[in-house]
């Protein structure tokens, strides 16, 4: 069934046409050219460092300019941070929505357990897996999101962990200047970070966290969001953990029986490991070279055994596991990955918040990544980290996303043999 | 492919030569696409791929290869865009592009009314349009290439195909989606 809106079909048969060989001479150009070409040699510097490097002069060039028009004021914590010199309130132009919110659009997310308004003309709602996205004009935005979080974490420690550990780290001021303010009558944190064009407000109910978040000049596209603006939409959130669904995917990969017996099994000749994966139709690809520290394990990579459905509905389960320094213990191995894994660190909680679990009767930790959707689990067996994942993600490859059960099934048909590894 | 970028990443010129030839079809299509210019769409080309191997050395996960070379290739076609602000006002005459095959399905109408729409799109937004409904990426695919968080990519794409679909209608009214979903 053809369900491409007729734009598409018309976009994508509009680009179709066109060359699509390189004139003849321009490999020659191009490689007469190479010789006469120095090379830049990349030692001693992180393709991942120097992209982060890049990233934050990005931010710090688009905080001079937000701060050069004076677009965004922020109210520290009385008595804890000094007061900023207020700005004056932006004027209105005639591209802004109006700020009675009486006027806006209602919306309700029962699987985020919150409702909202938006404003009626020029927005749409993406209602994705793992968020509600409003798009507006100008590159205006608004993500929401709400997830579990356990009874023992600490609120503090959560923001603590998001700014420490999120890809928008750089975007956040320090945690004294979180701003407290209240969304639906209930107590809340906002930050701004006008550096990425950002607000974020966080509320913390009924065993979950909200996260609105609010952006403008994404990539330098469109133009800061007013906090006015940020601050009507906030006011229209009304929150209703009680009716929160999990968010753990609620669809399955098809009809995969979670009886592991009926799997096929993998044994692993480069990690010390052995696996099951669900029969009929999965293209198994066995590493080819160690996974070595530093490197995030991709699937589908050389250094994973990756094992994917290749049917209509996707999954995908990948394995490594690599030496642990004698001197690194598990909590610090945990977070040099999370590091490790460049722009996905924002998929993970601080390293102390993983949930804990038991793989083949080791103690292990996982990570359930709604909003990256994939699950990940870590264990320390005689001197090896492992790591397994899957992921089912529909964005990347088609389907529905995989569910914790399916993931659970997998772990637990796991069985180590650390001695085995090359 | 691997054992290629390995050899032409240690200095291996015929290893490159060998890449390049492998390459450049691809980079050049999806140039010309981003541009609607095959003279930019040259320059773009090569400078991506003098690009790629001048700084291969620094590429640390040879399976990240293609992925890398289609990120030098859309940012060559941002500096090209940018070299000079008034490719935009440079329409070109429908039917003089080199194109392959015809689709009864578009009119000459239709072809100039997607070059126009198509050509009001900001390089960013055009990059991410072409990745995804010529080069057959999937968003999350454009993400990594782009070195961007998913959700930044599903914007683009979404405020891409609005504004696409905007010109299309021919006027302001922006399509909304919320009808569809449950």
């Amino acid at each position: 069934v053809n369900t491409k809106p007729i734009a598409e079909e018309r976009l994508e048969a509009w680009l179709a046409r066109g060359p699509e060989r390189a004139p003849g001479h321009l490999l020659d150009q191009v490689l007469a050219s190479v010789p006469t070409t120095a090379r830049r040699t990349g030692f001693g510097i992180s393709p991942r460092l120097t992209r982060r490097h890049a990233r934050v002069a990005a931010w710090v060039a688009v905080a001079a300019a937000v701060v050069a028009v004076g677009a965004v004021a922020l109210i520290p914590l009385a008595g804890v941070a000094p007061q900023p010199t207020p700005t004056p309130a932006p004027s209105s132009t005639p591209g802004d929505p109006s700020l009675d919110t009486s006027t806006w659009e209602p919306f309700t997310s029962n699987r985020f357990g919150l409702s909202f308004a938006y404003p009626p003309v020029g927005w749409d709602v993406l209602s994705h897996d793992d968020e509600v996205q409003l798009a507006g004009p100008e590159s205006q935005g608004f993500e929401v999101m709400s997830q579990p979080v356990s009874g023992t974490t600490n609120e503090q420690d959560w923001l603590a962990g998001l700014v420490q550990n999120g890809i928008r780290s750089n975007c956040y001021p320090s945690m004294d200047r979180f701003e407290r303010i209240t969304v639906d009558n209930r107590p809340a944190y906002a930050v701004a970070g006008p550096g990425c064009g950002l607000f974020e407000a966080f509320v913390f109910s009924g065993g979950r966290v909200y996260l609105l978040t609010g952006e403008g000049n994404r990539e330098e596209l469109g133009r800061p969001m007013r906090r006015e603006f940020f601050d009507a939409f906030v006011s229209t959130v009304r929150l209703d953990p009680s009716a929160a669904q999990s968010t753990e995917p609620t669809r399955d990969m098809g009809d995969v029986s979670l009886d592991t017996t009926t799997w096929d099994a993998l044994a692993s000749l480069q990690f010390g490991l052995s696996f099951r994966y669900p029969p009929g139709g999965w293209v198994v690809q066995a590493a080819s070279e160690p996974w070595t520290t530093g490197t995030d394990p991709q699937a589908s990579g050389t250094s994973t055994d990756d094992v994917r459905s290749n049917g209509a509905v996707f999954g995908e389960f990948w394995a490594a596991s690599q030496p642990v320094a004698a001197d690194v213990d598990e909590l610090e191995w945990l977070t040099q990955f999370v590091s490790s894994t460049g722009t996905k660190s924002f998929c993970y909680p601080a390293a102390t918040d993983f949930e804990r679990t038991t793989i083949d009767g080791h103690a292990a930790s996982l990570v359930s990544s709604a909003r990256c959707r994939f699950f990940q689990a870590f264990a320390f067996v005689d001197g090896r980290a492992y790591v397994l994942t899957g992921s089912a993600d529909p964005d990347a490859a088609g389907g529905p996303p995989m569910k914790r059960q399916v993931f659970d099934a997998f772990l637990s048909a796991v069985h180590f043999d650390p001695a085995a590894a090359r | 492919m691997l054992d290629l970028v390995e050899r032409a990443r240690s200095g291996d010129e015929e290893a490159f030569a060998a890449l390049a030839s492998a390459s450049i079809d691809r980079c050049y299509a999806i140039a010309y696409r981003i541009l609607r210019d095959t003279y930019r769409a040259e320059d773009a080309t090569q400078q991506a791929l003098l690009g790629a191997w001048r700084d291969l050395s620094k590429l640390k996960d040879p399976a990240r290869f293609e992925a890398w070379l289609y990120r030098l290739v859309v940012n060559a076609c941002y500096h090209e865009s940018r070299s000079n602000r008034s490719w935009d006002a440079r329409i070109r005459m429908v039917g003089t592009d080199p194109m392959t095959g015809s689709d009864p399905a578009i009119d000459v109408a239709d072809q100039d009314e997607l070059e126009r729409a198509f050509r009001s799109l900001s390089p960013e937004h055009r990059a991410v349009v072409v990745l995804h409904h010529y080069a057959g990426f999937s968003l999350a695919e454009i993400a990594e290439i782009f070195d961007i968080p998913l959700g930044t990519a599903r914007s683009r794409h979404h405020y891409a195909m609005r504004e696409l679909r905007a010109t299309l209608e021919g006027d302001a009214r922006l399509i909304t989606t919320k009808d569809w979903i449950a």
